[in-house]
């Protein structure tokens, strides 16, 4: 939707923009003001798709996701990270599952960028691939980031056959994460 | 992805411990999570006089019988409807009777989500943990 950027100025508004009064000044409840519009995207040499989809990341953007995931971000999720990720189940109901793993591969694929999480649950391993952008998935926890120098690899498929003690450990970040929540509960 | 000789893991206390898929009741080739296989007892726990009198009542399959059974887990990744994936590391079955009941008293193990969708109720009732 592309709006008129100068529209026909009154007395009024010709008086105020000239002074602070301007910068304070709050229409009535009757005028609808519209939310802030994104950039004018500016199509060059053909790359009208790739701004398209710029465009659903930022919109579907809502919580910094796009920046824990990013490749410039320094202290970006990187693969062996503990995430916990909180999905709703149902759109009606305010229902949710957590889960929480290990990031064994992150594909990024603008707004298809996915991962997936790696967690041994009652001895069974069990390996979940989330979409970033998914209007599902309402919150990520990064619990521990892992340094660089722990997982060489982008992808951890070796976890499946050769875990070591890589998994251990989730066991009680999880448990601390839920003293933390239940922290805050009670302080609330 | 349990098709025609796919073995699984028996997660309930039925008696048996793998069984092998002789027939996916859906008509497809192969069976996912939440679908009814016929399957054969490949190995099932020994049910010797010398056990408890509760632990042996519990044990109601021997080696080779042929009986129903529900899909739990599979390797295979299966997509739910919101995009996600999840994938298990095993194949994971729990016996059914003729009237879709589950045959032992307990499931010991993860199941999937699917079935509750797929309503098996029991089964998801039973289990001590979905995913």
């Amino acid at each position: 939707m592309i709006l008129l950027q100068r529209c026909v100025q009154s007395p009024i508004m010709r008086r105020l923009s000239s002074t602070a009064q301007a910068k304070n000044y709050t229409p009535p409840a009757s005028v609808i003001v519209p939310s802030p519009q994104y950039p004018t995207p500016v199509a060059k040499k053909h790359n009208l798709v790739q701004i398209l989809s710029e465009e659903q990341m930022r919109r579907r953007d809502t919580d910094g996701r796009m920046h824990l995931f990013s490749r410039k971000n320094p202290h970006c999720v990187v693969p062996g990270s503990v995430l916990l990720v909180e999905n709703s189940t149902s759109l009606s109901k305010n229902t949710t599952t957590t889960f929480m793993g290990i990031v064994i591969a992150i594909s990024r694929k603008g707004i298809d960028t996915s991962f997936t999480l790696r967690n041994i649950v009652m001895k069974v391993g069990v390996e979940q691939r989330f979409f970033l952008y998914s209007p599902m998935l309402k919150t990520i926890k990064v619990l521990q980031r892992s340094s660089e120098n722990k997982f060489r690899r982008a992808k951890l498929y070796y976890l499946r056959d050769q875990p070591g003690k890589v998994f251990q450990p989730l066991q009680g970040l999880w448990k601390q994460e839920q003293a933390e929540v239940a922290g805050g509960n009670a302080r609330k | 992805m349990i098709g025609l000789k796919g073995t699984l893991n028996v997660i309930d206390n039925s008696g048996a411990v793998i069984v092998e898929c002789i027939r996916v009741l859906s008509g497809g080739r192969f069976a996912r999570t939440g679908d009814e296989i016929v399957c054969v007892v490949k190995k099932a726990r020994p049910i010797s006089s010398s056990l408890a009198g509760t632990q042996a009542a519990t044990i109601k399959v021997k080696k080779g019988d042929v009986r129903r059974a529900l899909i739990v887990r599979t390797r295979k990744e299966m997509s739910r409807p919101d995009g996600r994936y999840i994938r298990f590391d095993d194949n994971a079955c729990v016996l059914l009777n003729n009237k879709k009941e589950p045959l032992g008293t307990r499931v010991l193990g993860v199941v999937a989500a699917e079935l509750r969708q797929k309503k098996w109720m029991k089964v998801v009732s039973l289990a001590p943990r979905v995913v």
